[in-house]
């Protein structure tokens, strides 16, 4: 039997799928959530999509922190005002956004002619500087601080190179 | 009662994360390639046909795929592009660039800019096409430039140019001192340092303790650095607080060597671990730094948090010592300076630093259609002027 006062929130769950709760917290989510069966599944369905997304992309190392990061910025960004009669639709609404943020980050590496060559993920920094990264980094996969990647192709029908950069907002 | 809308909130929730486990059948989204005034570029065909957009939880993912084919009508010749493409303004991956050096398009010529990408674009959809494309700059083969750069494209464009004119004159001079077996060997020799540099798993590290585990000391290490002869900025000296794999706070002391103000500069950072290997992690950008033409030292940070791995996955390695240097700079009036290739093979920064854009295309060139392709390649930018 769950106690529906102490249920994890959106935000929560979202860290915990993504590995991202520190230990006092996680600690105490664990503990929840081995009495609660609704928040283990709703747990199980994050980890799940994460899971389910990381083999779609064609780079193998995924970089969970940094995608928790994004979630937990976008659930900040959705978070709505507390104690409100209709809070937990909502957060139901902000959860499904935020799985949709998630699985759009993963979506969004496509598959490049060299991405079985190139499985390294770089981070620039400068996070609140999104336009003003420096010279393309050569052949690697980068990701920034702000969530933003960049992936190179070579096209060999043509023998042109393209440099894919996704950006934030 | 409680319980009851407790119950809703969570089918709703079972709903949404269904519905982003399942999604709708694929259609294809409407694209718009739009030219700026100014940019003197018709769009002679696109094709988008391919792509495909399917509705995600409160989203809908945009598979990008196509082409869009451009004929120049301006007189100086094309050398890159960067186009915009946007789905979402305000959206987490709703807008992308896509970037095409080391064209050669003269006047009335065409070229077609592969595109491969995926964006999402959140519910509900608005009228209008589901992409807008616009190019965000064009640079032409004089270094001028075209178009509303609202994302720093000229300056990245002119960055990567200047790169791919340095690399075609280095394997340009091979060619004509060697022919065609020296040329063979460069290229061979290109692709076995790409295939051989050190590769590092560079991450942003989170705010959370658990990647850092908490007995690691914090101390300051000095970074090292590499000056070039030729270089417009001077590395004095850096410094970053470094614990365990996790390096912050970098710091910087410069000092201008001409007279000319820089604009933008860009500090590559490498790190060598215990074993001695040394991995290029990335680089500090630093923009809108003025009076750095000054004679006297001034300072400048960095900011992120780079953990760092190996990307074999074969232990953590502690950060041994950390190495800088200037990678590019952009005066005042919009010139560039790039290391050359001689500079960066003189301080063996060359094993460690990744090649540009144009040395893979190149020497990817080459594996594909071999040194005579090459040849043809470097003599089309030789007969242009570059």
């Amino acid at each position: 039997m769950s106690d529906s006062r102490h249920c994890l929130d959106e935000h929560t769950i979202a860290l915990h799928a993504g590995g991202d709760l520190g230990r006092l917290r996680r600690w105490l989510a664990d503990r929840h959530l081995a009495g609660c069966p609704q928040c283990r599944a709703a747990v199980s369905d994050y980890a799940g999509v994460l899971d389910e997304l990381a083999q779609t992309g064609p780079v193998p190392e995924i970089d969970f922190d940094a995608l928790a990061h994004n979630v937990r910025v976008a659930a900040v960004q959705a978070r709505p005002v507390r104690g409100t009669q209709t809070g937990w639709r909502w957060r139901a609404a902000a959860g499904a956004g935020l799985a949709a943020v998630a699985l759009g980050m993963l979506l969004l590496i496509p598959e490049s002619d060299d991405s079985a060559a190139d499985s390294t993920l770089v981070a620039t920094s400068i996070p609140a500087l999104p336009d003003q990264m420096g010279p393309w980094d050569s052949d690697d996969v980068q990701l920034t601080s702000t969530g933003s990647l960049r992936v190179q192709a070579f096209h060999p029908g043509s023998g042109a190179l393209t440099i894919t950069d996704y950006y934030a907002p | 009662m409680k319980s009851l809308k407790l119950n809703h909130a969570l089918a709703y929730a079972a709903l949404a994360v269904a519905c982003a486990a399942q999604p709708a059948r694929a259609q294809v989204p409407q694209v718009a390639v739009e030219i700026p005034d100014g940019v003197p570029l018709r769009v002679a065909a696109q094709d988008f046909s391919d792509s495909e957009s399917e509705v995600r939880g409160g989203a809908i993912v945009i598979h990008l795929s196509g082409s869009v084919h451009f004929r120049h009508d301006g007189a100086d010749p094309v050398r890159a592009i960067a186009l915009r493409v946007a789905a979402g303004e305000e959206t987490l991956g709703g807008r992308a660039t896509v970037t095409m050096p080391s064209l050669h398009a003269a006047q009335g010529e065409g070229f077609e800019v592969p595109l491969n990408l995926r964006l999402v674009r959140p519910l509900p959809v608005g009228q209008g096409s589901a992409v807008r494309i616009e190019p965000d700059a064009v640079l032409f083969a004089s270094l001028a430039a075209a178009g509303p750069d609202r994302l720093d494209s000229i300056r990245k464009l002119t960055v990567l140019e200047m790169e791919a004119r340095r690399d075609r004159e280095h394997f340009l001079a091979v060619w004509q001192r060697g022919g065609k077996p020296a040329l063979t060997a460069a290229m061979q020799a290109s692709l076995r340092r790409q295939a051989a540099r050190p590769r590092l798993e560079v991450r942003l590290a989170g705010q959370g303790p658990a990647t850092v585990a908490a007995a690691e000391p914090v101390r300051e290490m000095e970074i090292a650095v590499v000056n070039q002869p030729d270089a417009p900025l001077i590395l004095e000296s850096g410094s970053a607080r470094v614990r365990g794999s996790v390096s912050d706070a970098p710091r910087f002391l410069l000092r201008s060597r001409g007279g000319r103000a820089v604009r933008h500069f860009d500090i590559g950072w490498l790190v060598r671990d215990g074993d001695g290997s040394l991995y290029s992690v990335g680089s500090a950008p630093v923009a809108e730094r003025a009076g750095a033409a000054g004679p006297q030292a001034q300072e400048t940070t960095g900011e992120g948090r780079f953990l760092v791995r190996p990307a074999s996955g074969a232990g953590d390695p502690a950060i041994d010592s950390m190495l800088a240097y200037l990678r590019s700079a952009q005066f005042d009036d919009g010139t560039v300076w790039v290391p050359s290739r001689e500079t960066l093979e003189a301080s063996r920064l060359a094993e460690a630093v990744p090649v540009s854009a144009e040395e893979r295309r190149l020497s990817q060139l080459y594996r594909e259609r071999g040194a005579d392709a090459i040849a043809d390649e470097l003599r089309k930018f030789t007969l242009s002027g570059q």
